[in-house]
């Protein structure tokens, strides 16, 4: 019996460690803020789903509205969200006039500028 | 039994007045009735609250003083109900107690399969939905019914061949309209029409579905005693009025016919149109880099008859040709291209919120 709650005991510090370790290895996605954009899949309205009017995506304070009848409507720029570059976690919800859906949420992201292009290439002779 | 009586109705996310006729929005799975009672006694207390629905009834007993809105009505829709209270001596004194009009229906379902991505995806370019041909002989009008609903946002493209003794009046815009059907579309566009002949005459026409639903597309004539048919075809895409790229005919004799050149400067739908003037049924041979989208080879009962389609990814040059018997023959391609970009610029396309 002390045998069998010692296993359980190591086990559940071991899937402990295993989750901490995975949350720690999440990467960041690095992006370009100035082309970057966020995207979803629409479901088809069902039995107990109605269709979208519009979908939210919210990146912190900011938010913005994509109308169902926007092309695309299923896309968003970064930049249009973002103000400026940095850290970002955001979501996205559909709502019809009946209410909104869950709340989903995109990987977070870091967004940020490419380098310039270096300039006057040359080969030195020594 | 005195003064038993509801008091305050109303509906959870209730926001609007009771006498207004624009209904309350709620959802049909989370939304509720709730209601207030006015003090009571021993005496006077209600026992249970009737709530009904139209047809449909339910009694919730005290103490509760809410019921889903599942537990009354069976399904999504446009709801008057009214409530009052009973105990064992009877039911309350006053009318009825009327709660908001109110329409249940279902929110929408969540967004999956979110993304980051580093650049904004490609439009997705047009794609062929549905087509067919129907054949006529010795009528007035000539129909084409689409086998599936179209979609609103399509663009249809239809050509008609017809013959008729003597006549080779041209097609005009208004030959096209919808003769059935739930779909509605815009305004038809003529985009070639052309006469092989004394007899015969054929025509591209192309028209935006404004709703979806379904739709038979009549190609008119004043008289009777036409024969001949008619070619439909639906796409998907971004439309507009701005759709027509390009376009070219020719006209001629012999076993060889050619629209000549026509040239998109990026993803498009040539579409071409044949009819002759043969009198027998030659095979009809279309350029090997066009799809058929519907002939009919059969002059000797009709009229020749043929249209096509190529979709191209990128900037083309081609025109629409065929090998047939030798006869007089006219043909047309148009060129069709999506609205700009799929819609323009992204970054203007939405609209900034900044919360407070």
């Amino acid at each position: 019996m002390r045998q069998k709650s010692l296993v359980a005991a190591i086990t559940c510090v071991i899937i402990a460690g295993l989750c901490t370790a995975s949350g720690h290895a999440q990467t960041v996605i690095a992006i370009p803020l100035t082309t970057a954009t966020l995207t979803w899949t629409i479901p088809a309205a069902d039995a107990t789903h109605g269709a979208a009017d519009s979908h939210i995506v919210t990146c912190g304070a900011n938010s913005v509205t994509v109308p169902i009848g926007m092309v695309p409507n299923n896309s968003v720029l970064v930049s249009s969200i973002v103000p400026a570059p940095g850290v970002y976690n955001c979501t996205v919800h559909a709502q019809n006039v009946f209410g909104s859906s869950t709340t989903e949420a995109f990987p977070g992201f870091e967004a940020g500028y490419p380098p310039l292009s270096p300039t006057n290439p040359q080969i030195i002779v020594p | 039994m005195r003064g038993l009586y509801a008091g305050l109705c109303s509906l959870i996310l209730w926001s609007g007045s009771a006498l207004a006729q624009t209904p309350v929005y709620v959802s049909h799975l989370q939304g509720a009735f709730q209601w207030d009672l006015q003090p009571f006694t021993t005496e006077n207390a209600p026992e249970s609250h009737v709530l009904t629905c139209g047809g449909n009834s339910v009694t919730v007993p005290m103490p509760a003083t809410s019921t889903p809105i599942t537990d009354v009505v069976p399904g999504p829709g446009q709801y008057t109900c009214v409530l009052y209270a009973q105990n064992g001596a009877g039911r309350q004194a006053e009318p009825d107690v009327p709660f908001p009009l109110f329409e249940s229906g279902y929110v929408p379902g969540q967004p999956f399969q979110l993304q980051v991505l580093a650049e904004p995806e490609p439009p997705v370019m047009a794609s062929r939905l549905q087509n067919g041909i129907t054949t006529h002989s010795g009528v007035t009008n000539m129909t084409r019914a689409f086998s599936s609903n179209v979609s609103s946002g399509s663009l249809l493209v239809v050509s008609a061949a017809r013959w008729r003794s003597f006549d080779s009046a041209l097609y005009i815009a208004g030959d096209l309209t919808k003769s059935a059907g739930t779909a509605t579309i815009g305004s038809p566009t003529l985009h070639y029409s052309a006469a092989a002949g004394s007899h015969q005459v054929v025509g591209i026409w192309s028209v935006l579905v404004t709703g979806s639903g379904s739709l038979t597309l009549q190609v008119a004539h004043p008289s009777g005693g036409t024969y001949g048919s008619v070619v439909a075809a639906e796409y998907s895409g971004t439309w507009d009025s701005s759709r027509t790229e390009a376009s070219n005919t020719g006209t001629g004799t012999g076993a060889a016919a050619d629209s000549g050149n026509a040239t998109s400067a990026g993803a498009a739908v040539f579409i071409g149109a044949l009819t002759t003037d043969h009198s027998g049924t030659p095979a009809l041979t279309e350029d090997a880099a066009f799809s058929l989208l519907g002939e009919d080879e059969d002059a000797s009962a009709r009229i020749q008859h043929a249209a096509i389609e190529r979709i191209v990814a990128s900037g083309t040059t081609d025109s629409a040709s065929w090998t047939i018997g030798a006869s007089t023959w006219v043909t047309g391609v148009v060129v069709f291209k999506e609205a700009s970009g799929g819609g323009g610029a992204a970054s203007s396309r939405y609209h900034y919120v900044a919360n407070q």
